[in-house]
């Protein structure tokens, strides 16, 4: 009877030692999972923040670039305006050309 | 009695196992609230960064446009401003081709004497030389004429000799004897004393209302 009872306490015991071993082994597991998630986490946010700062990279540049082409576009379009005045001066200028020799002539020839 | 014993020991067995799993399990739910926070966490600071870069690009876009205006503006300017240059240029060329063709007519004559007169005026007479242009109404002078007018004009008897020296320029020089003091009235010299009056004139001219 006593040795029973012995018999009965020591495989309690033993699974009682085994159950502890089985939570620390639990515990163990779940600190490795909770170091992994940190770097998983880490990296998550690396590679979050990355992705978002390439796009706003390239709308940026884009946004840039745009704007230079549309400041060229113009320029332009102001260019061949300057153009247009250039020939309306020049045109207007040959009319007058002959006055304004006459005027230097009758400047610089003395009077009387 | 061995039986409970049994069913004792494989309760606590069983409980452990639901306590691992149950541990493990917490970790792994543990891992994704996390990453998905830290994920959260970069969206939002990007954001904020995405609102700052794209405020800075924004700026320098409207840099970039204000100095590509702000260049045409100029080039524009310049090309108009170098076109009436041109054309005034032109114009004081003329005024040489015309003075060219004065030269070989009679009209030329009196403007000469004219030269002459206002350059040996400002002189005050006195023995003075002048110095011509070699061509056919420079040796027209009457110089006993021209001394008269002078010699009246300043009250100092006034004698004329023309030197040998001769200038390529149309018009006038006239120094004193000596050589000390010389009037240059040739017409490029009235010309350059008077360039930016006559610029002002001709431009006017030429380009008012344009």
């Amino acid at each position: 009877m006593v040795l029973g009872l012995l018999e009965a306490f020591k495989i309690i015991k033993d699974n009682e030692k085994e159950a502890e071993r089985m939570i620390r082994e639990a515990q163990t597991q779940a600190e490795r999972i909770r170091s992994e998630a940190q770097q998983k986490a880490e990296m998550t946010y690396e590679k979050t923040w990355k992705g978002e700062i390439v796009k706003v990279e390239h709308q940026c540049s884009e946004l840039k670039e745009k704007a230079r082409e549309n400041a060229k576009a113009e320029a332009e379009v102001f260019l061949r305006q300057a153009e247009e005045q250039i020939k309306e001066i020049r045109r207007k200028a040959q009319k007058k050309m002959q006055e304004a020799v006459d005027s230097v002539l009758s400047e610089i020839l003395p009077k009387g | 009695m061995e039986s409970k014993i049994q069913k004792i020991a494989q309760h606590i067995l069983d409980d452990a196992m639901e306590e691992s799993k149950s541990i493990v399990d917490d970790a792994q739910r543990s891992v994704d609230v996390l990453v998905e926070k830290r994920k959260h966490l970069a969206l939002q600071n990007a954001e904020k960064e995405t609102q700052a870069r794209i405020k800075n690009a924004r700026r320098e876009a409207e840099i970039i446009v204000g100095k590509v205006t702000m260049e045409m503006k100029r080039e524009a300017h310049w090309k108009v401003l170098s076109e009436k240059e041109n054309l005034t240029s032109i114009v004081f060329e003329k005024v040489m081709e015309r003075l060219l063709k004065l030269v070989e007519s009679e009209d030329y004559i009196p403007i000469l004497e004219k030269l002459v007169i206002d350059a040996c005026s400002t002189l005050g007479g006195g023995n003075l030389e002048i110095i011509m242009n070699e061509n056919k109404s420079s040796r027209q002078l009457n110089l006993t004429s021209l001394e008269s007018v002078i010699t009246e004009l300043t009250g100092v008897e006034t004698q004329l000799t023309v030197a040998k020296q001769i200038i390529q320029s149309l018009g006038v020089k006239v120094k004193t004897m000596d050589g000390k003091i010389e009037v240059d009235n040739t017409f490029e010299a009235i010309m350059k004393r008077r360039e930016k009056e006559l610029r002002f004139k001709i431009m006017k001219i030429l380009f008012e209302n344009s």
